[in-house]
């Protein structure tokens, strides 16, 4: 998200008004009693105008119109008055009147355009501005006027034009010169913008300097240089400490330059940031990974409306990254006293299994199932949470549960797959696993999952599921997966059949997973087998070799072949094949010990006083 | 605890089962020979296996060491051509009273159905956390002696010939200066000098054996360190003892290459020659760890190479949960075939032997691919039918014993024996739901031993169940083919003729084993040869003898034990 676009948008509305709305029509010099009237009614007007007696001039000017003057003067200036007090309609008349009056000169038209444009009739400002070009195509307030509210009217390329030619009257124009860059930054032409605002200076004024600033800032980042962008935002806040939108940009750009923290030493937030403004600068800070930086910005958030879930999460988030999970979860167990919430149990639970509460992890999650049972991952969590930590009768609840409560939900079915799986259910876990596929038949992690069937199901347990994944294939016909897992699972039951099984329909479906994924090493794997299944070892090497090539780290492959070359009698290869089948095999018996050695922290006690050494005891008796 | 009620159940289930078993349709309908049926019924009880191997564990927690042991033996021990029955004990967390303390049991076989527990009149009264069993002539004095492994030290029992044994361990070397979780074991004549050497499994690192874990997997709040397995723990090294020929042993597992190999997580040694050049080989089952080939040099030296021979793992070369093995040559092709059992959802391992040593993965289409339920443990090649060609057979427990945790029963507790017979020498299918009411029970089983119990020709087992009574197995269906018992005497070969291979060609089919120490899981099986004849009324036998002769004995009669001495054919001969 662009934060900064959307702040400088905020910043430059209506920018152009202020500097029109002075643009008067000089009241013609005529030498009659009526036009001397008018003349002294104009100028005192003018006076009281310019002295904010709006009201006062406005008087003058009716006084001298009742009186029967027709001065076109008389009426600009009557509409100046009538647009400063906010009577914006008998403004527009007053420069209707105008225009009927002079319509050939192009100051009526440039007034009832800015009159629009105040009005955010910004259609009616254009026509009027053009209405004006026509008169006096040059005219500078026009050219600068229609820019403007084409730019307003997003017709940012047109709208560069008409600026361009302002520029081009009155070049080193700051407000023209804004205008334009504006417009071409819109046009995403942002060098170009960029070398109109190399053309300018930043006005003494210091809210048009925010303004150059922060444009300038916003053509860096769209140029991607952060650290020119950086500087620019800082200049901008420098100037107005209190403007949220460019303290945002400043940040965002200042973590985006610096890689050091020198350089991203950042200046204090503005004052009286809202809870809104606290949290998406925290925000800004964790998603550059500055925990530390954002906990203020959180805290502050919690301060000022501690019932924001969405700023107890983040804090607690903020913290645990920091650190400081024993914090994290103190927010939230007492954030969760005041106001249960399933997402905060559901954080904390997260807190829980990080920090090796797993007990307490399984708490917090079944809390938020309770909370919500709507939501599908809190199911998933709880239930992978029990799968975890090898309770698995409860993770089988889980998921029987959330496939009923969430028949569509492929997670679910795995979940419940692996729970069956590691009761050693190995028939329901296939089912489970084959639901999952049927569900989401287009998922490789899907079929990943289900591909560990392939090494537990006993034989028998086939048969069920070839029908399902037979419909599968034919429905998915250029799926390499599941012509695999169709082939694969004929292949298996086939195979348990002996000297009678019938190899031909595996095999056609297994050379076709291959064939649309060439690189598929599990379905070269099977392959391979079942031409060594037909004693066909030329060909079962070949296909093992593909499989190697393709998942060089697959030890299963390597044994195949090992054992083909061994029945080849081959036995130099089958040694070669057999030690790199070790060496991977090790490595997985590594990551075994290691996983032991994870759990063996939980021993409660060693054993105490055991009477094991009866062997020896009786020894000594005798 | 076993009660009268239940007593009495088991005997109307059998009962009943002999009333009501219906001819089997397929012989009168058909015209095409019977199909057999055994008809298995467990007659322990009334039998007198009346001493429970005890495993207590803890209220809450679980342990390693309530998971394993439980290994069973048949032998003769007083020779007096009967099966006597040894049964090892487990141990737990808590003081016995002394007169109640679990001790391992020797029952002597009446001959006529019962059994007497003389354990403690043979002075094999010992408590501990026993394990494994093997059984083997050490000294070739003709009396069979005792190996028992123990989750400490293990002990060498010498059989002096009058119905009793002596704690040989120290004497002979044996006694291991540490620790260990010894598991399988079985004695194996490596060098064939004649005298019987010793190799000894090892299982996981001895502290984990006690270790405490949460045993409830459904606990939620409070934290719960839950055992899943051995997975991580650190391994073990096999042991190889060998025998100095003068009632010693020196641990030679290092100068003979079986240190060398990787540390496992081993079960159940199964000794044969795997590779047909005349010298035993050792097959160890292990528990998800690559189980180990150890191929003889014949130097007096192994080299392991259980992978490249296509035993250490399935066919995906994913390691399985080995506990059991056993080998014969279940397609007459000659050469030794592996059966090995694996952890719960894991199909049993069915390796074919390609020759040189080398096997092939054949579970899935073999037929074995869907047994897959329950911990399968004890297993064995045995010929119920005597058709020639072997079944399988395989006993089954959770992995956690009842009584050891109340919270620890994964959904699948259905711990059955499992029958499959051997269709056609390639294709098994399982008839275990036909095979007797002793397969509709569930015990939590783990070594099984079989032999010709009652000597009738027909294979009997018993089963070492956990926290249960044993089970004894007899086979009440009458048979219907012919058989042979063949038992050796070595001479030059170690006496008890361990390692030697008989071949056996009747009825159009040949057969090969072994006599073998140890096996199935931690157990050991009778040493006679039990080989179905189909419809042969005598067969031809061959024998290698481990020390290197050969016999033929041409036209052996059928149904009968034949006693064949090294050197000297047949010595004796006894029709059952």
């Amino acid at each position: 998200m662009n934060l900064s676009y959307r702040s400088i948008r905020i910043l430059h509305p209506g920018v152009t008004l202020v500097a029109l709305i002075f643009s008067a029509y000089q009241v013609p010099n005529v030498a009659s009693a009526q036009a001397v009237a008018a003349q002294a009614a104009y100028a005192q007007a003018l006076d009281l105008l310019r002295n904010g007696k709006n009201a006062d001039a406005l008087a003058v000017i009716n006084a001298a119109i009742d009186a029967g003057a027709r001065d076109p003067s008389l009426y600009n200036v009557k509409g100046l008055a009538a647009s400063e007090l906010g009577r914006d309609q008998e403004a527009e008349e007053s420069f209707r009147t105008l225009t009927r009056l002079a319509p050939r000169s192009a100051m009526g038209y440039n007034n009832l355009g800015v009159l629009f444009s105040k009005l955010g009739r910004n259609e009616e400002a254009a026509t009027a501005f053009r209405e004006a070009r026509v008169q006096e195509p040059e005219n500078f307030t026009a050219l600068l006027g229609l820019g403007t509210s084409l730019v307003k009217l997003n017709k940012y390329v047109e709208a560069a034009t008409y600026l361009q030619r302002a520029w081009n009257i009155r070049s080193g124009d700051f407000q023209v010169g804004y205008e334009w860059a504006l417009a071409l930054r819109e046009a995403k032409q942002a060098a170009a913008a960029k070398k109109v605002l190399s053309q300018l200076s930043a006005p003494q004024d210091s809210e048009l300097a925010v303004k150059y600033y922060s444009l300038a800032g916003v053509v860096a980042e769209d140029l991607n240089d952060a650290a020119a962008a950086s500087e620019s935002y800082r200049r901008a806040f420098t100037l107005n400490p209190n403007s949220y939108e460019i303290y945002l940009a400043l940040v965002r750009t200042t973590l985006s330059a610096g890689s050091t923290p020198t350089q991203r030493v950042l200046p204090s937030p503005p004052q009286h940031l809202s809870p809104e403004q606290n949290l998406a600068v925290g925000l800004l800070f964790v998603s550059h990974g500055l925990y530390e930086e954002a906990i203020p910005r959180f805290e502050e958030t919690v301060r000022q409306d501690p019932s924001s879930e969405a700023a107890i999460l983040n804090l607690a988030q903020a913290y645990s990254n920091a650190g400081k999970s024993s914090v994290a979860m103190d927010l939230i167990r007492r954030s969760l006293e005041r106001q249960p919430s399933a997402e905060l149990y559901h954080v904390l639970a997260n807190l829980d299994e990080e920090s090796g509460q797993y007990v307490e992890a399984a708490q917090s999650y079944q809390h938020a199932v309770e909370l919500d049972p709507t939501n599908e991952q809190y199911y998933f969590d709880l239930g992978m949470e029990y799968l975890a930590h090898f309770t698995f009768g409860p993770a089988l609840e889980v998921y029987r549960v959330g496939t009923q409560k969430f028949p569509d939900s492929s997670r679910q079915y795995l979940g419940l797959a692996y729970s069956h799986y590691a009761v050693r259910e190995y028939k329901e876990a296939a089912d489970a696993f084959t639901k999952a596929l049927e569900i989401d038949p287009g998922s490789l992690a899907v079929f990943q999952a289900w591909n560990t069937v392939l090494s537990f199901l006993a034989p028998q347990d086939w048969e069920a599921l070839l029908p399902r994944l037979s419909r599968l294939a034919a429905e998915h016909s250029q799926s390499a997966e599941l012509a695999f897992s169709y082939g694969a699972a004929f292949f298996h039951s086939e195979l348990a059949k002996g000297e009678k099984a019938a190899l031909d329909r595996p095999r056609t479906f297994l050379e076709k997973a291959v064939r649309l994924r060439p690189n598929f090493a599990a379905a070269h794997l099977e392959l391979g087998s079942l031409y060594a299944a037909r004693k066909q070892n030329q060909k079962a090497v070949d296909q093992y070799l593909q499989a190697i090539r393709d998942d060089p780290k697959s030890d299963v492959a390597h044994y195949r072949l090992g054992q083909v070359y061994r029945q080849m009698n081959k036995l130099e290869l089958a040694t070669q094949e057999l030690a790199r089948y070790q060496e991977l095999a090790r490595l997985h018996e590594d990551e075994l010990k290691h996983s032991r050695s994870a759990i063996q922290q939980f021993v409660l006690s060693p054993p105490a006083k055991v009477p094991a050494k009866a062997n020896d005891e009786e020894l000594s008796h005798k | 605890m076993m009660n009268r009620r239940r007593w009495l159940q088991g005997l109307a289930t059998a009962a009943a089962g002999c009333l009501l078993r219906p001819f089997p349709a397929e012989g009168f309908s058909s015209g095409v020979p019977p199909v057999y049926f055994p008809h298995y019924v467990d007659v322990a009880k009334q039998a007198g296996l009346l001493a429970k191997t005890v495993l207590v564990g803890h209220e809450s927690k679980d342990f390693l060491l309530s998971t394993t042991g439980g290994g069973i033996a048949l032998f003769d021990y007083d020779n007096d051509g009967w099966l006597d029955i040894f049964v090892v004990n487990g141990w737990g967390l808590k003081e016995f009273p002394q007169n109640e303390k679990p001790t391992n049991h020797l029952y002597r076989n009446n001959r006529n159905g019962t059994f007497t527990d003389v354990t403690e009149k043979a002075g094999l009264v010992r408590h501990g956390w026993g394990q494994g069993v093997c059984v083997g002539d050490y000294d070739n004095d003709g009396n069979l002696d005792l190996f028992v492994t123990y989750y400490g030290k293990n002990v060498l029992y010498h059989n002096n010939g009058n119905g009793t044994f002596t704690d040989a361990t120290h004497e002979s070397g044996l006694l291991q200066p540490e620790d260990h979780w010894n598991t399988g074991a079985a004695f194996v004549d490596y060098n064939r000098d004649g005298h019987l050497d010793l190799f000894v499994s090892n299982y996981v690192e001895y502290e984990y054996g006690l270790k405490f874990y949460e045993s409830n997997p459904e606990l939620v709040g409070e934290k719960s360190p839950v055992l899943y397995g051995v997975a991580g723990l650190k391994g073990t090294r096999n042991f190889l003892y060998r025998n100095n020929g003068d009632g010693t042993f020196t641990d030679v597992s290092d100068a003979a290459g079986i240190s060398k190999a990787g540390l496992t997580y081993g079960f159940s040694p199964c000794v044969g020659d795997y590779d047909n050049d005349g010298w035993p080989d050792i097959y160890v089952a292990d528990d998800s760890t690559p189980s180990l080939l150890f191929i003889n040099n014949r130097n007096g030296t192994f080299r392991e190479s259980g992978m490249l021979a296509g035993v250490a793992f399935d066919a995906n070369g994913r390691t399985q949960g080995g506990m059991g093995a056993d080998s014969v040559d279940y397609d007459s092709d000659g050469l030794l075939d592996i059966v090995k059992t694996n952890f719960s959802d894991e199909m049993p391992s069915l390796y074919h032997n390609e020759g040189k040593g080398f096997f092939t993965d054949v579970t899935v289409p073999a037929g074995l691919g869907g047994e897959t339920t329950s911990v399968k443990w004890g297993t064995g090649f045995i010929d119920f039918d005597d058709d020639g060609r072997p079944d399988i057979m395989i006993v089954s427990g959770s992995i956690y014993p009842p009584g050891t945790g109340v919270h620890h029963q994964l959904p699948k507790t259905d711990s059955k024996m499992i029958l499959m017979r051997n269709v056609d020498g390639n294709r098994f299918a399982n008839i275990s739901d036909r095979a007797g009411p002793a397969f509709a029970e569930s015990h939590c089983s783990r070594g099984v031993a079989f032999g010709d119990i009652f000597n009738t020709g027909r294979i009997g087992l018993v089963v070492n169940n956990l926290n249960d009574y044993p089970s004894l197995l007899r086979n009440q269906s009458a048979p219907t083919n012919s058989w042979l018992l063949v038992k050796l005497l070595g001479t030059k070969t170690n006496r008890a003729a361990i390692g030697t291979r008989v071949v056996v060609d009747a009825n159009n089919r040949r057969q090969v084993q072994e006599v073998r120490s140890g096996g199935s899981f931690c157990s050991q099986n009778d040493l006679r040869l039990h080989f179905g004849l189909g419809a042969a009324r005598d067969a031809r036998v061959q024998i290698r003898w481990l020390g290197g002769a050969e016999e033929t004995l041409e036209h052996v009669p059928a149904n009968r034990l034949v006693m064949v001495q090294e050197g000297k054919g047949i010595v004796s001969q006894e029709v059952f």
